[in-house]
């Protein structure tokens, strides 16, 4: 080079001779919402969000943005508007986008199998339980098992996990145990990561069950539904032993098993939406950090006792406000507590990693991410999809575990659930601003609407999340200072026990 | 501070010699460090292929004795020591290539660089010295104990080397396999995959690049690094580095053209480059282009630490892990204090009067001795 | 946008089509699916006519007020989102397609050069 180029190279430069900026700026795929009366929230495809005062996208639209402002420079770096055509970082934003769907990369990792429908509880909101009926009509068959498990193997997922549910699956214990020996037999060849869960209502525990829990390091995921008063009240035939039960089959599994090898899960129903605190009480007396507050879903004898199960989506928001706030409360006191419904919407939220919850997917997480062996050998997209078939509604059969594994997970049923799983075609989903964050879910809205997409206006999934996702916007937006440390904190815990 | 430089009388020194200070007493190497004659004898043994350093305080009818030695005399010998590899010119000058006892050894691969950082303590030089420094490094890396720790690679521009520099790479993994490799570059070369890809099938796991970011705002970034499309081509870098499994640092240098959008930027990080496995703050050494630029660049540390504390605690709330280089902790809000690291190296580190008197001195990485200006609110903390 | 009343609980709206496009309309309509049946139709002169029938209580006069306001903001923010839509759609099927490619077919060229005072460099 010569040596007066060389000067010019080394010379200084004032900053905006390194400025592309223009007035005439491109836009970016985005979406947007107002959330309050002075602010609304404008999200990309990415996950990248800004909260800008009322008006602003109007003003982006319009292109009238100061090249030298905050915003503007806001808007680069968040991927909302570019200065050439094709942005620069074009390549990465699409690596951030794939990194949203690699879910699909692995196919289905959970494999729930129906061991059972037998149980000796009767829970009013239970969907699929016989209290009476014989091994025979109702345990999973041995032959049928296997074909299941070794479906299990051809998936190309590298995790996979087993979960039994039932009915009581751990009255089926010889089925149970039967499964989990032969996969890890079949393991020794495929190499996977292998995991086990059984959901079982934990009054069901003899010593043979304990020690072949502790030798194969099963998960326990359990019910708990709140207050001693509302937990027998949800199960009216158990009656009054069924709390007292519970309790000592946690501990049980506890001693066996280590305090984080079990887990609970609460169900919502009518009665529990006076008590989100009390219930809350309870799983902190009990010694858990964390808890779902999950709605009951419409499907099975659900659906048959709708009146007495049915509630207003507003209750139930109602109920999580305020339950989500007593844990914000309870965390800025130095519990470390968390609402896992919560956790995964910030973490969808402030992050680009997927996170494995079916109902928040898109595509769907139904076959991609989940299959169901039910007792009869037939498998299904989701658990709610038996569910449904309980109520003679076989929509989302794919077929019978003797079937070819092409046909079940790629076959003409699975493609046209696939089809109707996308947000991103969805009627009033697509233009909505929680698009990145929310999922599809065909089978919700085609037990409620009888078709796979329904009509969201009408839906209470889509009421149910947007309610949500507009609190917890709000929260960052005007109590940022307080929330976003616990928030951060939830984030932080649920990144550390992801690999 | 230590010197690293230093120059004496050469004797029958034909061309550049690169080599380690031996142990006299041990009969160890061929070159050796002389300070006083009480091993007159052993010296005397010496085969005449040794090299030997006389200190400038000897006797000089003694070292008559030694005249036909290869050897430099004359010579401030105070800062080399036993284990030291040192690079000796034919005119006697002397530079300390790698210091056993220091965990702040660096190969120096060029004066080169293709930004031109309008803070930079090392301006770079336009004249091609890569096959000099090449040279030297070759012979040096042989030469390094297996045990050591850490080595930084920097320059300049170390990836103007191009494929070298992966042969760089390759020849650390074979000579030095337990040695963690710190290479600081600007990242730009790596928005061009094929050299990513190639740097990545050396495998060398121990290596990690520490690459600069100092705004989520690309038009900033590239003012402050002085060249059009760095920002892209380092982002671009950065995520091919992650395609290709490599490690990665972030470095941020805190000055008044970066300060102001330091919590935008730990968001940008977050969001964009989660894959990150630290990233550090770093206080401005005051010397070379930042005296040029001094109206441009100096803020009192307190003056943004507002900004960098929000970045910092957004950061490790997240579980990133995130340190402070550079700033002693009286300027820092206690706060702080816990991700503050001894990061000046041993020999630019150094204490100002003030100093003398702190309680919390024993925690404090000190002050940049290089530095031109210091922060006039520098005070001793009471423990 | 001129609105009448048809009966008790039913309101008759009309469009001028060349200020909001059709699809922009049915998008905005689609919401009020909740409380309406609505029907969406294009007529002559350009026009477009939208039939709201209320679900539940006779529709009072200030909720047609408050109906008015709504549907203007509607249609202007859906005719925003429309905008982006048109705006951004080749771009957002190519990061898309960026996205799902299994090879590097897609991907660009690097910005700029990485050229320093001594020559250009080997990498571009």
């Amino acid at each position: 080079m010569r040596s007066n180029s060389i000067k010019e190279f080394r010379s200084f430069k004032k900053a905006d001779y390194f400025s592309k900026s223009t007035s005439e700026f491109y836009l970016l795929p985005f979406r947007f919402i107002q959330l309050s009366e002075n602010k609304e929230l404008v999200v990309n495809d990415l996950g990248d969000f800004l909260i800008v005062p009322y008006g602003t996208v109007e003003k982006i639209v319009v292109k009238n943005i100061d090249p030298a402002s905050d915003l503007y420079m806001d808007l680069i770096a968040g991927h909302f508007i570019s200065e050439t055509p094709i942005p620069s970082l074009i390549d990465v934003m699409a690596t951030k986008y794939r990194t949203r769907k690699s879910f699909l990369e692995g196919f289905t990792s959970l494999h729930i199998f129906v061991v059972s429908l037998r149980c000796n509880h009767s829970c009013h909101y239970c969907q699929v339980s016989r209290v009476t009926g014989s091994k025979l009509e109702y345990d999973i068959s041995f032959e049928n098992l296997e074909l299941g498990i070794q479906h299990m193997f051809r998936s190309p997922s590298p995790h996979l996990t087993m979960e039994f549910q039932g009915g009581e699956p751990l009255l089926a214990f010889e089925k149970v145990e039967f499964a989990i020996l032969r996969a890890k037999e079949l393991n020794k060849q495929h190499k996977k990561s292998l995991n086990f869960v059984i959901c079982t209502n934990s009054t069901v525990i003899t010593d043979d069950i304990a020690d072949f829990l502790k030798i194969h390091e099963i998960l326990i995921s359990t019910s708990l539904d709140g207050p001693e008063s509302l937990h027998n009240a949800n199960r009216p035939k158990t009656g009054a032993q069924s709390f007292k039960l519970v309790i000592e089959g946690i501990n049980r599994f506890r001693e066996i098993l280590g305090k984080d090898r079990v887990s609970c899960l609460m169900t919502t129903t009518v009665k529990s939406l006076d008590y989100p605190k009390e219930i809350i009480d309870t799983y902190l007396e009990y010694g858990f950090s964390n808890i779902f507050l999950r709605p009951i879903s419409p499907y099975g004898f659900a659906l048959k006792n709708y009146r007495k199960n049915e509630y207003e989506t507003d209750r139930f928001l109602d109920f999580y406000k305020s339950g989500l706030e007593y844990i914000i409360e309870l965390n800025k006191k130095g519990v470390f507590f968390t609402e896992d419904f919560t956790v995964i919407l910030l973490q969808k939220i402030f992050t680009v990693f997927p996170v494995g919850y079916v109902d928040l997917q898109s595509p769907a997480g139904l076959i991609n991410s989940v299959i169901v062996y039910n007792y009869d050998g037939y498998v299904y997209a989701s658990d709610e999809s038996r569910m449904l078939a309980e109520s003679n509604d076989f929509t989302f059969r794919l077929g019978h575990v003797r079937d070819t594994y092409h046909s079940i997970f790629y076959g003409e049923k699975a493609r046209k659930i696939t089809d109707h799983s996308v947000i991103e075609g969805l009627a009033g989903c697509s233009d909505c601003a929680f698009q990145t964050y929310c999922g599809a879910d065909p089978v919700y809205h085609h037990a409620v609407f009888g078709d796979m997409e329904g009509i969201r206006p009408l839906s209470e999934f889509c009421k149910r999340n947007m309610g949500v996702f507009l609190y917890l916007f709000t929260l960052l937006d005007t109590r940022y200072d307080e929330v976003f440390p616990i928030f951060s904190s939830w984030i932080k815990h649920s990144l550390s026990r992801q690999v | 501070m230590i010197q690293l430089f230093t120059k004496g009388i050469s004797g029958n020194i034909q061309e550049p010699v690169i080599a380690r200070i031996g142990e006299l007493h041990q009969n160890v190497g061929k070159l050796f460090l002389i300070r006083d004659y009480s091993d007159l004898g052993r010296i005397k043994q010496l085969d005449k292929s040794a090299i030997l350093l006389f200190d400038s305080n000897l006797n000089e009818e003694l070292r008559q004795d030694f005249s036909d030695y290869t050897q430099v005399n004359n010579l401030n010998t105070e800062h080399l020591s036993t284990g030291d590899i040192i690079r000796i010119g034919t005119k006697g000058e002397i530079s300390t290539l790698f210091r056993e006892n220091s965990q702040h050894n660096s190969l120096f691969i060029t004066d080169r660089c293709n930004s031109n950082c309008i803070m930079c303590s090392q301006p770079p030089r336009n004249r091609d010295d890569l096959d000099h420094f090449w040279e030297i490094n070759t012979r040096l890396v042989a030469l390094i104990p297996k045990e050591t720790q850490v080595l930084g690679i920097t320059g300049g521009e170390p990836t103007l080397l191009g494929k070298r520099f992966v042969e760089l790479l390759a020849l650390l993994k074979m000579e030095l396999p337990m040695t963690g490799v710190h290479v600081l570059t600007n990242g730009r070369s790596f928005a061009w995959k094929n050299f990513v890809e190639a740097l990545s099938l050396v495998e060398n796991q121990k290596v990690v690049f520490g690459i600069p970011l100092y705004s989520d705002y690309y038009a900033t970034h590239d003012y402050i690094v002085q060249a059009k499309d760095a920002f892209d081509q380092t982002m671009l870098g950065l995520y091919n580095l992650e395609r290709y499994n490599q490690r990665v640092e972030i470095r941020v240098v805190l000055h008044q053209q970066s300060f102001d959008r330091l919590p935008q930027l730990a968001k940008y990080i977050f969001r964009n480059l989660p894959f990150v496995e630290h990233i550090a703050f770093m206080g401005l050494e005051f010397v070379g282009y930042s005296i040029t630029n001094r109206d441009l660049l100096w803020i009192e540390p307190e003056d943004y630490m507002g900004q960098l504390e929000e970045a910092v605690l957004f950061l490790d709330s997240m579980g990133m892990d995130v340190s402070i280089y550079n700033l002693p902790l009286c300027l820092l809000r206690p706060v702080l204090w816990r991700f503050s690291r001894n990061s000046i190296s041993d020999w630019k580190r150094d204490y100002v009067e003030e100093c003398q008197t702190c309680g919390v001195l024993e925690k404090c990485g000190g002050v940049f001795g290089t530095s031109k200006k210091l922060s006039n609110r520098i005070k001793s903390i009471s423990r | 946008m001129d609105v009448s009343r048809m009966d008790e609980s039913t309101i008759k709206v009309l469009i001028d089509a060349n200020l909001y496009d059709l699809g922009v309309v049915q998008k905005t309509f689609y919401w009020y699916l909740k409380d309406y049946a609505v029907t969406v139709k294009p007529i002559p002169e350009n026009n477009i006519q939208i039939v709201l029938q209320k679900l539940e209580v006779p529709l009072t006069n200030s909720d047609i007020e408050n109906l008015i306001i709504r549907m203007k903001q509607d249609l202007f923010d859906f005719t925003l989102r429309n905008r982006i839509h048109l705006e951004t759609k080749n771009v957002r099927d190519l990061i898309i397609a960026k996205a799902f490619s299994n090879s590097d077919e897609f991907d660009e060229i690097p910005p700029g050069t990485l050229r320093d005072t001594v020559d250009e460099n080997k990498f571009n």
